[in-house]
């Protein structure tokens, strides 16, 4: 079919040869006859006309707008007048017919839309547990900034404890926490800061050390030697926090000491040396996520936002280890960290001491064995600095008791996992397991979660019951609402097609046989001229000024008292219309004998023979054998003109066209 | 100009009766479907030309979808008007 070296251009000859071969026609006509075809539509086009032919197509001359081209070798425009185009528009058949061979073929949608991904660096790292494959799943976008939105509302209901304790601890974590562009620009000011102070205080060491030191491995070392549990650890961690954030606290107000300045430096190059693509860790997170340092160079894999607060904590862990380096170095006087933990612990009593009243006791006792917690973790620490040196260790222990009051969850914590501590290992979510406070909270929450429950069960019932009496009652009454409603629906359906149709039809024909029945009357007294006759001339115009008067107020007021008025009224010439109207009609008696034609009508000759277009359906009573349907009348069909009553076919008689319209209605049905 | 008007015309024109000219027409139609189905190009002088032309396939982009279809090759039928009946239409005024 489309083999192209098979195609040949058929000539007219060819195909008056073919068209002769298919038909029986002589050749000469068959010429003819295309000629004539190609004639006809080219004088169709010519006068601007489409022609259709039928199973071939719309032939059309159409106009095209005058253009400009710019010729780029003259550098000029040139203007291409309009003119008119043959176009051709082949049929569905046609079109259908030549495109069979690649009709079962049909669009198909590619599914390979131009992803762009917008967010680079910091959003994306964000969002994905996955970057790479961000980009490829475009559908895992949804959920990923549905998980985004979790995080954050995460974040924020987590943010409120520790901010709260730490509201004026420190100003770091907090501008880490709510913009990360501060961050930036702090760190960046940090870091010059830092540099002046290392250069100026030969710090170098420590922070050679800080870099030097692998955070994750000396927390591994620490496992392996003393078997402290990542619980443990995790409480080095959150106290590190505190303990720089103090430090920080203490040496950004107080800015006395070389050695706070070196610590707050030193604080700051480990933010320093955070990529920036380090999330705000929420505080919820910050526990969480210090279990998992010992995956710490294997967490690109993991969620960003685990990976940041780990980062964060180690460096802060560092940091403290850096401390104890430098204090020992530079030999601390002692009461300044000392003054800051007090103000700090006060802080902290204050806040905690609300929640948990019944717990403050118990902080004293678990103190002590934090001050043991806390000297095995500064031994830990030493190690890893590279520092043995108990007077220091003295120090720190001094310091850390106080610092202990800020994670009083996490003391607790500690002194429950302890005794797991070989079991936990590997468990990383042991994180989750509820300390006493926890617990005794829990069951608080409990009661009050079951108090509810219970008030929401009891407006529950109420609520079902109240709904299961409304419902009976619906029932109930329902039926007699249901009869109110028909009826009036009925009534204002009824109102409505009295007002529109019947009502109007009604004062026509009332108002037409009190005019005919006058008429009657008259005639009759004047042809009997008798004493009776006046006698009911008197009982006419009574009847006569009655009835206006009823028309009247039906006119003015279409309610049920006047209808019943006019139908009373009316009862009275009923008699009248049905004497002109109800008789059988017998169309014995013809006027005229006319054959129909074309442009002939009914209606026509109604007019011609009873004045008025409305009368045909009289013509058509009369021959209804010969006319099966009255729009369409055979041509040559015999039609009879009927006489007719003339009060019947009456022109000027309102009634006798609104008997005909009724009839013609009856007929065209 | 509708079909049976076109029908009506050449009748008058040819002076024979419409039945045979709408006999005639629908042979006309056939032959021309038939050869062009074939894939032949039939040319009437003075009056242009039909003819098959094979539309490649293609790939269409939707920018308000963000959808790209890739649109099936198909055969449509083609008229090109003569030159003489382009200057006749042309020539009115």
């Amino acid at each position: 079919m489309n083999g192209n070296e098979n195609n040949m251009t058929i000539s007219i000859d060819d195909f008056v040869g073919l068209l002769v071969k298919k038909s029986n026609v002589s050749e000469q006509l068959v010429e003819e006859f295309v000629k004539v075809l190609l004639a006809t539509i080219e004088d169709a086009l010519i006068v601007g006309d489409t022609v259709k032919v039928k199973g071939l197509g719309e032939f059309e001359s159409q106009w095209n707008e005058s253009k400009e081209i710019f010729d780029p070798q003259t550098q000029q425009f040139t203007t291409i007048s309009g003119d008119y185009n043959v176009m051709f528009r082949p049929a569905e058949s046609l079109r259908a017919l030549i495109n069979e061979p690649f009709a079962h073929l049909e669009p198909i949608i590619l599914n390979v839309p131009n992803f762009k991904p917008t967010k680079i660096g910091l959003s994306s790292d964000k969002d994905t547990h996955s970057g790479g494959k961000k980009d490829a799943n475009e559908p895992l976008k949804v959920f990923q900034d549905q998980a985004k939105e979790i995080k954050d509302l995460l974040y924020e209901i987590g943010s409120m404890k520790p901010i709260a304790g730490q509201q004026n601890t420190s100003s770091e974590a907090k501008s880490d926490i709510s913009n990360p562009v501060k961050n930036e620009n702090d760190k960046s000011s940090d870091i010059s800061v830092t540099k002046v102070d290392v250069e100026q205080k030969a710090t170098t060491i420590t922070r050679t050390d800080v870099v030097n030191e692998p955070t994750e491995t000396s927390i591994s070392e620490e496992k392996n030697q003393i078997k402290l549990d990542k619980l443990p650890q995790q409480n080095i961690s959150v106290r590190m926090d505190l303990v720089g954030t103090v430090v920080d606290d203490k040496e950004i107000t107080a800015s006395e000491d070389d050695m706070s300045f070196d610590d707050f430096d030193v604080v700051c190059d480990f933010s320093k040396k955070e990529p920036l693509q380090n999330d705000i860790p929420s505080p919820l997170f910050t526990t969480i996520e210090t279990n998992r340092t010992d995956g710490l160079p294997e967490n690109d894999t993991l969620p960003t936002s685990t990976s940041v607060s780990l980062t964060v904590d180690v460096e802060k862990t560092l940091a403290e280890s850096t401390l104890s380096t430098i204090k020992e170095s530079d030999s601390i006087v002692e009461e300044e960290p000392m003054e800051t933990n007090d103000v700090a612990t006060n802080e902290v009593h204050t806040l905690y001491g609300t929640e948990d009243d019944c717990q403050q006791e118990e902080k004293n006792e678990e103190e002590i064995s934090i001050l043991e917690d806390v000297e095995e973790e500064i031994d830990l620490v030493a190690e890893n600095t590279g520092v043995s040196s108990s007077d220091n260790f003295l120090e720190i222990t001094e310091e850390l008791p106080p610092q202990k009051k800020y994670t009083d969850e996490g003391v607790v914590y500690t002194i429950d996992t302890e005794d797991d501590l070989e079991a936990s290992i590997d468990d990383d979510d042991m994180i989750e397991t509820n300390p006493i406070d926890e617990q005794n909270d829990i069951e608080e929450k409990e009661n009050e979660a079951a108090e509810e429950n219970r008030k929401n069960r009891f407006w529950l019932y109420y609520i079902i019951g109240a709904s299961v009496i409304f419902g009976i009652l619906v029932f109930l009454f329902s039926p007699k609402l249901l009869q109110q409603m028909n009826n009036k629906k009925k009534a204002t359906k009824f109102d409505y097609i009295a007002d529109s149709v019947s009502e109007a039809l009604k004062i026509q024909q009332i108002k037409d046989s009190i005019y005919e029945l006058k008429l009657e009357e008259e005639k009759e007294e004047n042809q009997k001229m008798g004493s009776d006759t006046l006698i009911e001339n008197e009982r006419m115009d009574t009847t006569d000024t009655l009835v206006p008067a009823a028309l009247r107020e039906f006119d003015s007021t279409s309610s049920s008292t006047s209808k019943e008025q006019i139908s009373t009224t009316s009862k009275n010439e009923s008699t009248a219309e049905t004497n002109i109207f109800s008789v059988p009609r017998t169309y014995d008696e013809v006027v005229d004998v006319i054959t129909f034609n074309r442009g002939m009508n009914m209606s026509v000759l109604a007019r011609k023979y009873y004045g008025h277009t409305d009368f045909w359906v009289y013509i058509y009573e009369a021959n209804r054998l010969a006319i099966k349907d009255p729009n369409n009348i055979p041509v040559g069909t015999k039609l009879k003109i009927p006489k007719m009553d003339k009060r019947i076919v009456d022109p000027n008689s309102k009634l006798s066209i609104a008997y005909a319209l009724e009839l013609k209605k009856k007929y065209l049905r | 100009m509708s079909h049976k008007e076109l029908i009506d015309n050449i009748s008058l024109k040819m002076n024979i009766p419409k039945s045979e000219v709408m006999e005639m027409m629908a042979l006309f139609t056939n032959v021309v479907k038939e050869r062009l189905s074939v894939g032949d190009k039939i040319d009437f002088p003075n009056f242009g030309t039909l003819q098959v032309l094979k539309k490649e396939e293609k790939i269409i982009y939707d920018e308000i979808t963000k959808t790209k279809t890739l649109v099936p090759p198909r055969l449509v039928v083609d008229y090109q008007e003569s030159n003489i009946l382009k200057q006749k239409i042309n020539a009115k005024p």
